[in-house]
């Protein structure tokens, strides 16, 4: 407080968190303890069906093979939806702290892209890479993810015979990633929601395309690690453009996060 | 060639898959423990060439299990298998361990991924 220019007194604020400290160590107790109990008969049943599909223990009829493989698929979507409660759980942590490094981009866009490419070659859908020459700071395991994730969504969108570009360039101290693709596109009212939480755009797309519907909230909390930010345009019938923007500027890029772990230099 | 390898895991149903999985695509002898306790004897006994060790045991958990196994002159290496996610820094500091494959693990290739892990050449 200041009267005439003098100080005359002060003010300060102090308050307990130590409940609530206690809560979200409880939280993060009790999702990890859920999915290891979770992750654990997956094992067995994901491990006795694939050694049972595989043949190797008796020839199966066709019938057969179509259960087991339906049964496979969708123990195969428990595995991912329970991993990426984990990986939501850990990046919403206290203790979560990204490894911020000068990284050389364009390796990194192409091992992204070569991560899809079985994937993307099963469903015929070309994936492009154009990326410029530079560096970012990046947590490199984590950008990744966020790739993989806008790759693997924009090519289990696309038809047959599509394109998914994934290009890179640097405008206004800025980079700008941009994943597109030619597939059905989203409806406008469905663009905001579709970074929440398990939200789906149509309920049977958790069955047929096997998401787990965290996908998008998962990328959105690594690039806002970034101080980047994450957005979509889409034209039904035409295809959907997902943009990531980080800034150039380490300093920029950390100016969020308290405990980042900045390493490195541009060489 | 043909290795014999001991899992040691409280849960029977990952035991037996661990070891159809072996059987049934590379011929390997598995031996199984329920717990950390049962397993050092079994090691100790059987001396197989490698050990898979699950981290989260009831009675005697993975790192202490390793511990002990070290302790008790075992120069058998081990490999966690595990649904916990562990960070590398900290799998370095556990005696003996020489890596950690996780779970869900990949019954058609575990053996590759053992041995990959051990340093053993891969099976014919």
């Amino acid at each position: 407080m200041i009267e005439r220019g003098r100080v005359v007194g002060m003010h300060a604020v102090a308050r307990d968190i130590t409940a609530q400290r206690a809560v979200e160590r409880a939280k993060d107790d009790f999702v990890s303890l859920v999915s290891h109990e979770l992750r654990t008969p997956l094992t067995s049943i994901k491990g006795s069906l694939t050694l049972l599909a595989s043949g190797r223990v008796a020839e199966m009829p066709p019938t057969a093979q179509r259960l087991l493989a339906i049964a496979s698929q969708n123990a195969d979507r428990l595995v991912r939806l329970v991993n990426d409660i984990l990986i939501l759980q850990r990046l919403g942590s206290e203790h979560d702290s990204p490894h911020i490094r000068c990284e050389e981009f364009a390796p990194v866009l192409l091992e992204a892209a070569n991560a899809i490419r079985g994937i993307a070659d099963a469903e015929f859908v070309a994936v492009e890479v154009d990326a410029c020459d530079g560096h970012a700071w990046i947590d490199r395991d984590r950008m990744l993810q966020v790739l993989v994730n806008l790759l693997g969504n924009a090519v289990k969108f696309s038809q047959p015979g599509g394109v998914v570009t994934l290009s890179a360039t640097q405008e206004d101290s800025q980079w700008r990633i941009c994943v597109r693709d030619q597939g059905r596109g989203i409806p406008a009212s469905e663009l905001e929601r579709i970074f929440e939480r398990f939200y789906q755009v149509d309920a049977t797309d958790a069955r047929a395309h096997a998401g787990s519907g965290l996908g998008l909230s998962i990328c959105r909390r690594i690039v806002e690690q970034h101080s980047g930010q994450i957005s979509v345009t889409s034209e039904l019938q035409i295809g959907s453009v997902f943009t990531v923007t980080l800034p150039c500027d380490p300093v920029r890029t950390t100016a969020s996060l308290g405990s980042a772990v900045l390493t490195g230099a541009i060489s | 060639m043909t290795r014999h390898v001991l899992i040691i895991d409280d849960d029977p149903d990952i035991r037996d898959v661990v070891q159809c999985s072996l059987e049934l695509t590379v011929n390997w002898r598995v031996s199984q423990a329920s717990g950390g306790l049962e397993g050092v004897r079994l090691a100790k006994e059987l001396q197989p060439d490698g050990i898979l060790l699950d981290l989260m045991m009831p009675d005697m958990d993975g790192t202490a299990t390793a511990r002990a196994l070290s302790a008790g002159g075992s120069c058998v290496p081990v490999v966690l298998l595990t649904a916990k996610q562990v960070d590398d820094a900290g799998v370095a500091a556990i005696p003996g361990v020489a890596g950690t494959l996780a779970k869900p693990f990949d019954p058609l290739t575990l053996h590759a991924q053992i041995s990959a892990v051990f340093g053993w050449c891969a099976p014919c």
